[in-house]
């Protein structure tokens, strides 16, 4: 067999041509692969399945690589948590009252006076002042509490407790009658110790004021105003 | 090496057509995949129009290219006029085209045999 004259452009021809049939052919059989494969699902469908498996298996790869991350993440945490500055760290900042606690405690609940007053009788003797709290905490933390709050405001080291008329502001919140007193520890010791007949809260029944006092669960909540970090 | 090329070039050819299309991605929708398949005819047909010719040894690209443009361009017009009047005048493109491409199969294998003694 032997050509009668050799043509380049034939050749370059006979390249596109069969570059054009290749194309016009896939796109063909793309469109009616239904057809071909004698499925009995329309061609749409049968896109739109490739399309959400394709979509599918890259969320599935995403998925391991974020498992794996996690796993990564998780490793490093527990060495965190491990460190021996980090247990001093949430042991301090327990004491000073950044973090809140829970556990067995001694739950307080003072209120103001019912009894109607009487002439010539003092008001004063009746309601609960702020140096009456300050006497309750200073007496639960010689009984030995380890931290107390008042209407869930955590008594700390900058805590203040003043009077501003009928209300009594702590940690700049107002709180007002009945007080519950809250004081994490030994239940029974700190009851013993303040159950004793010349105990303040004693006085303060004596006064007329209601005092109740009930071992439960207590929860201190974290102390959250007044952290300035640059001063 | 001739013949070589004669045989590697569509290969390679039909690879890169598939690999354009499905690279492409086109969204292609039912109404004109007549028009592909007509394409797809009349690339065929001057595929064997053009091998005839060259066998002959009068081909040259440029007619050929004026040929393929034109026959698309005519195929194409009917076939909007047929969507439009509601005739199926592919199935006469269909017709011609592969007459004609009969007629230069024969040609070629004409050709091709005529050198061989049997």
């Amino acid at each position: 067999m032997k050509f009668r004259t050799f043509q380049f452009t034939y050749f370059i021809f006979l390249f596109l041509i069969s570059a054009g049939l290749g194309f016009l052919g896939s796109i063909y059989y793309v469109q009616h692969e239904a057809r071909f494969t004698k499925s009995r699902y329309s061609t749409a469908a049968i896109l739109r399945t490739r399309a959400l498996y394709h979509r599918l298996g890259q969320a599935e790869y995403q998925n391991a690589h974020l498992e794996s991350q996690v796993e990564e993440l998780n490793l490093k945490a527990s060495e965190f948590y491990e460190d021996n500055a980090y247990i001093t760290a949430q042991h301090l900042a327990k004491f000073v009252g950044v973090l809140g606690q829970e556990g067995p405690g001694l739950v307080i609940t003072v209120k103001d006076s019912d009894k109607p007053l009487l002439l010539g009788d003092n008001p004063n003797t009746g309601i609960v002042h702020n140096s009456d709290l300050v006497e309750i905490v200073n007496e639960l933390r010689v009984a030995g509490a380890k931290a107390v709050s008042i209407n869930h405001q955590p008594i700390v080291n900058l805590t203040g407790i003043s009077c501003s008329g009928p209300i009594i502001t702590i940690n700049g919140t107002r709180v007002t009658s009945p007080f519950v007193i809250e004081g994490l520890g030994n239940p029974n010791q700190m009851r013993k110790r303040l159950d004793k007949p010349k105990s303040f809260l004693k006085e303060l029944q004596n006064a007329g004021i209601s005092v109740e006092m009930m071992p439960g669960k207590v929860m201190i909540p974290p102390y959250s105003q007044g952290l300035v970090e640059d001063t | 090496m001739r013949i070589l090329a004669f045989f590697l070039l569509p290969v390679l050819g039909l690879i890169l057509g598939i690999i354009l299309a499905s690279n492409l991605s086109f969204s292609i929708t039912e109404d004109i995949s007549v028009f592909i398949a007509v394409g797809l005819i009349i690339t065929l047909d001057l595929l064997v129009e053009g091998t005839s010719q060259y066998l002959s040894g009068k081909f040259s690209l440029r007619s050929m290219m004026l040929t393929y443009f034109f026959n698309l361009l005519f195929a194409y017009f009917l076939l909007t006029i047929g969507h439009l009047m509601r005739i199926d005048l592919y199935i006469a493109l269909f017709i011609v085209f592969g007459i004609k491409l009969f007629s230069n199969l024969a040609y070629i294998s004409q050709k091709f045999f005529s050198k061989l003694q049997f």
